[in-house]
């Protein structure tokens, strides 16, 4: 674990969480020995494609899942075995934007009664809670007219936004979104971004999923791109954007368009389907679809290395500094 | 037409084509036999005049068809036949035994509705822990406990060791005479004529064959509200709600309003099946409802007897899933309008 995360003293931790969803021949594991920390006044990003965990591992930092293993920790505290009747009382300090707005703000309240209610269970009493919703509805860019409206009157972009203005509310320490601008277009995602921005300067630590990473990228002071339950690569944003060191990480990053069109990226292009977690095959989880896996690579899975000060990476390869794909035919 | 109003003529045209299977059964079983129906029909020695009157009412000389047409004629004019046990019609007779049933199935259902609500909920809320585990146990136990061995072993406990239970004699202690009879219900009908010492007994003689059924209901329900609960507690709203603190109650209210249907349904099949198993129950208790009267019209071979009871074992299980279909189509509609 590397000391040198920009920002303060750590908010929210993963040690070697594991998650098991599903039981019986359902079971699948959906996290593998996680470890994540976010300081405070710090974005941190968790990309991955649809099945990678991101969701389950959004979830594991406010104890909505219960860990096989490891331990989750708030503000130094050791959440995970805590009862449910005392994680209660944290949950005005560490919220959730969840994704796809529609399905779960109660449809009968207004936009002002959804912010409130969080209020109502976590503020103390004599809280002017009329005050508190219009400050976060201003900060928001909610207007009067839109507070009296119901989730299905609303647009999705400003949906997302009720939901964001439950979760900071009640100012918590730690704020998880996840994939919050699924549902927006590219304005109403930008927008989002620079309200994420904003609240990181309030010190709030901020974890933020997504499966595409230029969604986070602009906002992002650390990347750890999940793929099949697991970390394969951890660091600072533009270190690990300069640099991608696993192979899965430079296959993501090729995929986008380059920035400077005089310099012409080259596709990587992955063998396969994105892989499913019922699927795992021993050994590396990216072996299967990696274009320069070796015979052991099949055999033995890689943990993570720290890779100069400030870098963890999965991968083999990584240690002889053989783990990047050659562009060159 | 009004959508509601088709969709309840065409559950009122399936009724009435299960209806005419149900007669078909019975008019089946008389056919099953070796034996004449009408020996069947008229009791192991009928007299000879008795053949003749049963052959002429039924048409047993005409061709099975024909017989069945007749038959069917014949119920839907509430003609049930005779038993030849007491020569008495049998209509009249199940007529008579249908309050005790319903009162003891009543509160049976209530009860054990009180009962598996609760623990169920638990039971998700602790899903996977010892206590989650203790629930299913009990439950899975109670659905494979044959009904009367139950009823004998509360009667063992509660009769025999202990005392404090009265004995297994019927309705109401055996040196009290009935109340008179409003609604049929011993215990109702003993408060309304301001006797509280038949009350007392009416009510003490329900406690055990309640507790039976009860618990044969609570444990397949409680699975059920478990199983209802659990699938709530996936979808995403619940998650949410949890992810904002919400105290048990509310969580439980909001996952409570979304298996509603499914427990619904759930205990609307029940009860719709609750009669075979009350059968049992009864005779053990000598309950003197429908349930006892049809277990025994079969032991003695009382046909008339027996076809009248799968008549109204078969209404009872369409007049359940009917109501079913009413409180669901009602509560959607309301759903829809708020």
């Amino acid at each position: 674990m590397s000391a040198a995360h920009a920002g303060g003293a750590t908010v929210a931790e993963l040690r070697r969480v594991s998650v098991v969803l599903g039981r019986g021949e359902g079971r699948v594991a959906a996290l593998n020995r996680i470890d994540l920390q976010v300081a405070e006044g710090q974005i941190l990003a968790v990309v991955g494609e649809s099945g990678a965990g991101k969701s389950t591992l959004a979830r594991s930092f406010l104890r909505l899942v219960a860990p096989e293993g490891g331990a989750v920790l708030l503000e130094g505290a050791d959440i995970t075995a805590m009862p449910e009747r005392r994680l209660r009382r944290l949950r005005g300090r560490m919220t959730m934007v969840f994704r796809s707005p529609g399905d779960v703000l109660n449809p009968r309240m207004t936009a002002r009664e959804l912010i409130e209610e969080p209020l109502r269970l976590h503020a103390p009493r004599g809280t002017d809670r009329r005050a508190e919703v219009d400050a976060v509805a201003t900060r928001l860019g909610l207007t009067p007219a839109e507070l009296v409206l119901r989730p299905g009157e609303l647009s999705p972009s400003r949906m997302q936004l009720v939901g964001l203005g439950r979760a900071i509310v009640t100012k918590p320490r730690l704020l998880v979104l996840d994939e919050p601008s699924r549902d927006l277009d590219a304005a109403a995602a930008a927008d989002l971004l620079a309200l994420l921005a904003g609240l990181r300067e309030d010190g709030m630590a901020i974890v933020v999923t997504s499966d595409d990473i230029a969604n986070v990228q602009p906002v992002a002071d650390r990347i750890a791109v999940l793929y099949l339950g697991e970390v394969v690569e951890e660091g600072a944003t533009a270190d690990l954007l300069r640099d991608p060191l696993h192979p899965y990480t430079q296959s993501m990053l090729s995929a986008h368009l380059p920035a400077d069109p005089s310099r012409r990226g080259r596709r990587i292009r992955l063998r396969g389907d994105p892989p499913q977690p019922e699927d795992r095959t021993p050994g590396c989880g990216f072996a299967p679809r990696c274009p320069i896996a070796e015979s052991r690579c099949r055999s033995g899975a890689p943990t993570p290395n720290q890779v100069g000060t400030d870098r963890r990476v999965a991968c083999l390869r990584v240690l002889e500094g053989t783990s990047r794909i050659p562009l060159s035919r | 037409m009004e959508r509601p109003v088709r969709a309840l003529l065409r559950r009122l045209g399936v009724g009435l084509f299960l209806a005419l299977v149900v007669v078909l059964t019975s008019f089946l079983l008389v056919k099953l036999d070796a034996a004449p129906s009408d020996v069947l029909l008229g009791g192991p020695t009928p007299a000879a005049e008795e053949r003749a009157q049963l052959v002429e009412d039924y048409g047993l000389d005409r061709p099975a068809f024909v017989q069945f047409v007749r038959y069917t004629i014949r119920v839907l004019r509430g003609e049930l036949g005779r038993s030849w046990l007491t020569g008495d019609p049998v209509l009249g007779e199940i007529m008579a035994r249908i309050p005790a049933t319903l009162e003891l199935m009543l509160y049976s259902i209530l009860l054990g509705t009180l009962i598996a609500v609760p623990t169920g909920v638990a039971a998700a809320f602790a899903r996977n822990t010892a206590e989650d585990r203790t629930v299913r146990g009990a439950s899975v136990l109670g659905e494979a406990m044959p009904p009367f061995l139950l009823a004998l072993l509360l009667l063992l406990v509660f009769f025999r060791w202990l005392d404090i239970a009265p004995a297994p004699s019927g309705r109401i202690s055996i040196v009290l005479s009935p109340p008179t009879a409003v609604t049929g219900s011993y215990f109702i009908d003993s408060i309304i004529m301001q006797d509280s010492i038949a009350a007392r007994s009416a009510l003490a003689q329900l406690v055990l064959p309640v507790v039976t059924l009860a618990l044969m209901v609570g444990a397949t329900l409680t699975l059920l509200v478990r199983g209802a609960m659990l699938a709530q507690m996936d979808a995403p709203h619940f998650v949410y709600a949890r992810a904002q603190g919400m105290s048990r109650e509310m969580l439980t209210m909001i996952a409570l309003r979304g298996a509603l249907p499914t427990i619904g349904a759930g205990l609307a099949t029940q009860s719709a099946a609750l009669l075979g198993v009350t059968a049992l129950v009864e005779h053990v208790f000598a309950w003197g409802g429908v349930g006892q009267y049809g277990l025994e019209a079969m032991a003695r071979a009382d046909f008339a007897a027996v076809q009248g009871f799968i008549l109204v074992s078969a209404a009872f299980a369409a007049i359940m899933h009917l109501v079913h279909a009413l409180v669901r189509r009602i509560a959607r509609i309301r759903i829809r309008r708020a």
